[in-house]
């Protein structure tokens, strides 16, 4: 089998020449295979991995969930654990192979020479500790300075990561910080010994967009100034475009392609990578169109490869492809491919959905022109943990999660809730459900009161709304089979005939695109987009009108991810529904709402159609969410970053919610009055101080956008 | 549970050809727990002497070619009295354990769901059973009146009621957060329904291990009770009881307390072993070869 490392040095004069003056890399994978065992057999999570990063590189690792990435880090940090067991291979750094140390030197590079920064800053800080002295804790174990000494050091330290009052911040118990403080001072931690490569594994994913912004920011500008190298592991290719210089595609555990970013983002090699290029939800895209999408799920392997690991998933694939594994081809410039056909494929597309995938064309008639909406929310207010007693010292204000929300939900349309996690979003969904009783205000279904009547314990209108969860799996109870858990909503509405109602489930299967079959499978027995299916196709066996999906695709992979949007759409064309699709991910409601309302600190900051609110006038927040969207080489310029600050104090009080973190304010206005809304003719509404005329003058973000024409309606 | 599944499910495989594949831990229980459960059914017709049998003739022998395993200050076989005590001291664990789960598994399953008032009621009753040593509530039930083998068997439930609630109770709340909770109230599920077809299932696992724990606690509570002299009352035989009575003459003759003693060591691993390897084969993650 031709591998990675064996095709390296194999190099044509031409290549030769060319690769001369680059300078030896700092980290050199070659021929890493790692593999989990336990007692029902061994798992491959890396084969014959190769890549090198070279001093003041910062290397992508990107790869769906199960591809194997983090693996590769953790191997490389020599932390792997639970059953991981690196097989052959070498992980040579500055030359030495770290696998040939005897452990306490590998343990004296980590940290030192080698840091990290892991995904969730919440669980990576100890709670116990002040955050000062987790900082100063490699520095006194690396270097041996003195407390007093690493103390000094640790302040700079968080200046440096762009922390504006280190003295206190150091003194701070993690709770006492935002996420994007807490992660800042995790890669003071990880700088604190001025290593010579990072480790990033997905460093922001659990951060908001506007935090996650400028925790990249920093990091680009860190690596730069330090000469950093960085391998940086995600799933997300717009942060890989921003931040890396070259980057490594993994499937299956085996590198299908890796290159200049530049080059692999925009005109990708691999029919893996052009897919997943392809079925990242763009705000630009026709939105008539449907996204398309990578078929299948994640191969895992249990050995060697004997076929192309991707040929079960891939639409080029040929008889070829299933007989013998692929060979690495390199070309010289570092750039290789793992696909024999990739020469042929080159000017080739990842195809489109099939004609089917058009969406149902939409006339001018809007929701509002129909008969009265579906849902009305009026004056919505929830506060959490209030307290009204005669004592005093028992009477609590309480946490605002909405502020005073209003909008309508019309029958067959799609209201995106798009904001970040504390903007209340989710608190609105569960409103909207009756799963949560509003302290203030109305929400009513069908003109009827949802949460009245379910206090009644009248079950019958709440059956006709029903909610698709973020999680697939804690959605599903785990101890009862897809068929089980779908047979519930059956028999609660009174169809009696068992048969009956398992010809239904089969149908419900088959309408979200499964096997009837499944129904007998356990939920640990489906993948996470498969599960998501089953939840939808539970949330349908009630025949909603209604469905509230509450970042139903936040934690699927960028491939499944766009399977269950289009199937979503689909099933809102085909039955009617009305959604309210609420996401932190501006470009992923650009696809599926006819609506969108931004909400911010419990209030809603804009609303209107989807085409109006990608174009400006932008209410300041919406500018800088629609900034942060992470956007291809290729796919055009990038707008320039509207940056905000870390939000110091929980938004609330008499002002705009936004006011402490907005790039725009005006001043003791926007602290000390609730913002006025403008209102355009078609429904588009902005709750801010700034008049309408000056908003409008800002340019748009997306210059591609701002013909209306190229809009849907 | 037996939901009305009208899913035809895969054709179930019987145990024995399920043998490879179920839990080893679940095979050495089973094994080292039916010798006993065979004494305990046909104790007194295995015994080679009847266990009341005295003979001061014999009284304190070692153990021998007549005596397997000695006899006691009496001159009663230890042996035909371990074997004839296995029954009640296999009957006071098992029963005393399936009485507090009988009342601690609901108790624990409302203060979880309904929360609030009902539920610190419930939790602060159970608070103020577990600051009595267990012993002296096994005194106090049955010093009142005379001692017997089920009213020891109650005691000893009682004083375990809270652990089961507590376990119980801190699932269910962990349970209770899970979205497929909310996805059984979204369809409008009764709170009987979501208690014992939702939340109930996932509670067995750790539950069977708690059991298995508390099984072997309450066969050495009773003996501890025997021991002290509410439990089984002389002459009538149980390990607890042989334990004690071996007490003066530990030193002359160890072997009367060594057979009894083993007994319950094998039990007690025997249980763990059950209660570990239910919770495995309870577990759908871990049934079939998938």
């Amino acid at each position: 089998m031709m591998t990675a490392p064996q095709a390296r040095p194999a190099v044509s004069p031409v290549v030769a020449s060319a690769s001369a003056p680059k300078p030896a890399p700092l980290l050199d994978v070659r021929g890493l295979t790692i593999s989990y065992g336990n007692a029902r057999g061994t798992l491959r999570a890396a084969s014959d991995v190769g890549f090198a990063i070279r001093p003041g590189e910062v290397m992508g690792l990107v790869g769906e969930s199960g591809s194997g990435k983090s693996t590769i880090a953790m191997a490389i940090l020599d932390l792997l654990g639970g059953g991981g067991r690196v097989d052959s291979g070498e992980i040579l750094f500055d030359g030495t192979d770290l696998r040939k140390l005897p452990a306490s030197e590998r343990r004296a590079l980590r940290g030192d020479r080698i840091a990290a920064v892991f995904q969730d800053p919440f669980t990576s800080l100890n709670p116990a500790l002040t955050v000062g002295r987790q900082i100063a804790e490699p520095l006194i174990q690396h270097k041996g300075l003195s407390p007093r000494q690493a103390a000094v050091r640790v302040e700079d330290l968080l200046a440096e990561v762009g922390i504006r009052d280190p003295r206190r911040v150091a003194a701070a118990y993690p709770h006492e910080l935002s996420g994007g403080m807490q992660q800042r001072a995790l890669i003071a931690t990880a700088l604190g010994c001025e290593p010579k490569l990072l480790i990033l594994d997905e460093p922001t994913t659990a951060l908001d967009v506007t935090v996650e912004a400028r925790i990249i920011e920093l990091l680009a500008k860190l690596c730069d100034s330090h000469k950093l190298s960085a391998l940086f592991v995600s799933h997300n290719l717009g942060i890989v475009n921003r931040i890396c210089q070259t980057v490594t595609v993994l499937y299956g555990g085996v590198v299908v392609e890796t290159g200049a970013t530049g080059r692999v983002l925009s005109r990708p090699a691999h029919p893996y990578a052009k897919g997943l290029v392809a079925a990242l939800p763009r705000i630009t895209a026709d939105r008539r169109h449907r996204l398309p999408s990578i078929p299948g799920t994640v191969a895992k392997l249990s050995g060697s490869p004997a076929a192309c690991v991707f040929a079960p998933r891939c639409p080029f694939a040929e008889e070829t492809c299933r007989s013998r594994p692929q060979a690495m081809l390199t070309d010289g410039d570092g750039d290789g491919v793992r696909c024999w056909k990739a020469d042929a494929l080159a000017g080739t597309p990842w195809p489109d959905e099939e004609a089917t995938g058009l969406r149902r064309p939409r006339t001018g008639e809007t929701a509002e022109t129909r008969s009265a909406p579906l849902v009305e929310v009026d004056h919505l207010r929830k506060i959490y943990g209030a307290s009204r007693s005669i004592l005093p010292w028992l009477r609590r204000a309480g946490t605002v999660a909405v502020e005073d929300v209003s909008f309508t939900i019309g029958r067959g349309e799609v209201v995106g809730v798009v904001g970040e996690s504390g903007s209340g979003k989710s608190t609105i969904g569960r409103a909207l459900l009756a799963l949560t009783e509003p302290s203030a205000g109305t929400v009513l279904f069908d003109g009827a009161d949802l949460t009245q009547q379910v206090k009644r314990g009248d079950q019958t209108l709440r059956r006709r709304a029903q909610l698709v969860f973020q999680n697939s799996a804690a959605s599903l109870n785990p101890r009862k089979t897809v068929g089980a858990a779908m047979d519930r909503p059956l028999v609660l509405a009174g169809r009696a005939d068992a048969e009956e109602r398992r010809k239904t489930i089969a149908g419900l299967l088959t309408r979200v695109g499964l096997p009837a079959a499944y129904a007998d499978r356990f939920p640990h027995e489906l993948s996470g987009g498969e599960r998501q299916r089953v939840n939808i196709a539970r949330a349908l066996a009630t025949d909603p009108d209604f469905v509230v999906c509450d970042e139903a695709v936040s934690a699927l992979d960028v491939s499944v991810q766009a399977n269950i949007l289009n199937l979503l759409a689909e099933l809102r064309d085909e039955m009617g529904l009305s959604y309210l699709f609420i996401t932190h991910d501006i470009a992923v409601v650009s696809h599926i709402a006819d609506r969108v309302l931004v909400v911010y600190g419990g209030t809603i900051c804009e609303e209107g159609p989807i085409g109006r609110v990608l174009r400006p006038p932008y209410h300041p927040y919406t500018e800088a969410l629609l900034s942060a969207v992470p956007r291809l080489a290729g796919d055009g310029p990038e707008a320039p970053r509207i940056l905000l600050e870390d939000a110091a104090t929980a938004p609330g009080g008499r002002g705009c919610a936004f006011a402490a973190r907005c790039p725009r304010k005006l001043g003791a206005v926007c602290d000390e009055q609730a913002p006025p809304v403008h209102e355009t003719a078609d429904g588009h509404r902005i709750a801010c101080h700034i008049p309408l005329a000056t908003l409008a003058e800002r340019a748009a973000v997306f210059p591609e956008l701002a013909d209306a024409d190229a809009l849907p309606r | 549970m037996t939901d009305a599944t009208p899913v035809q499910s895969a054709p179930s495989r019987g145990l024995l050809a399920r043998l490879p594949s179920l839990p080893v831990s679940l095979i050495i229980g089973i094994v080292l727990l039916a010798p006993l459960v065979v004494a305990a059914v046909a104790g007194g017709s295995l015994a080679p002497y009847p266990y009341d049998e005295m003979n001061i003739m014999s009284r304190l022998q070692p153990p021998g070619a007549d005596f397997w395993f000695g006899t006691d200050e009496f001159g009663r076989d230890v042996f035909s009295r371990t074997l004839v005590g296995t029954g009640s001291s296999l009957v006071m664990g098992v029963a005393a354990t399936a009485l507090s789960l009988l009342a601690g598994v609901p108790l624990g399953l409302i203060a979880g769901y309904k929360g609030g008032r009902v539920g610190e009621a419930i939790m602060r009753a159970m608070d103020v059973l577990m600051s009595f040593p267990p012993i002296l509530l096994g005194i106090l039930v049955l010093a009142v009146t005379p001692p017997a083998q089920w009213k020891a068997i109650v005691a000893i439930g009682i004083v375990y009621v809270p652990q089961v609630v507590r376990l119980t109770r801190a699932i269910t709340l962990e349970l209770m957060q899970e979205e497929f909770i909310t996805a059984a109230r979204l369809r409008g599920e009764s709170a009987a329904y979501i208690l014992f077809h939702e939340i109930l299932p996932n509670i067995w696992p750790p539950l069977a291990v708690e059991a298995s724990l508390r099984v072997v606690f309450a066969i050495l509570l009773g003996a501890s009770l025997s021991f002290i002299g509410m439990g089984a009352q002389p002459p009538s035989s149980d390990w607890g009881l042989m334990i004690s009575e071996a007490r003066p003459f530990v030193e002359q003759a160890p072997w009367i307390a060594l057979c009894p003693g083993f007994a319950l060591a094998t039990a007690v691993i025997g249980i763990n072993l059950l209660g570990d390897g239910l919770r495995a084969l309870l577990d759908p993650r871990n049934t079939g070869a998938h």
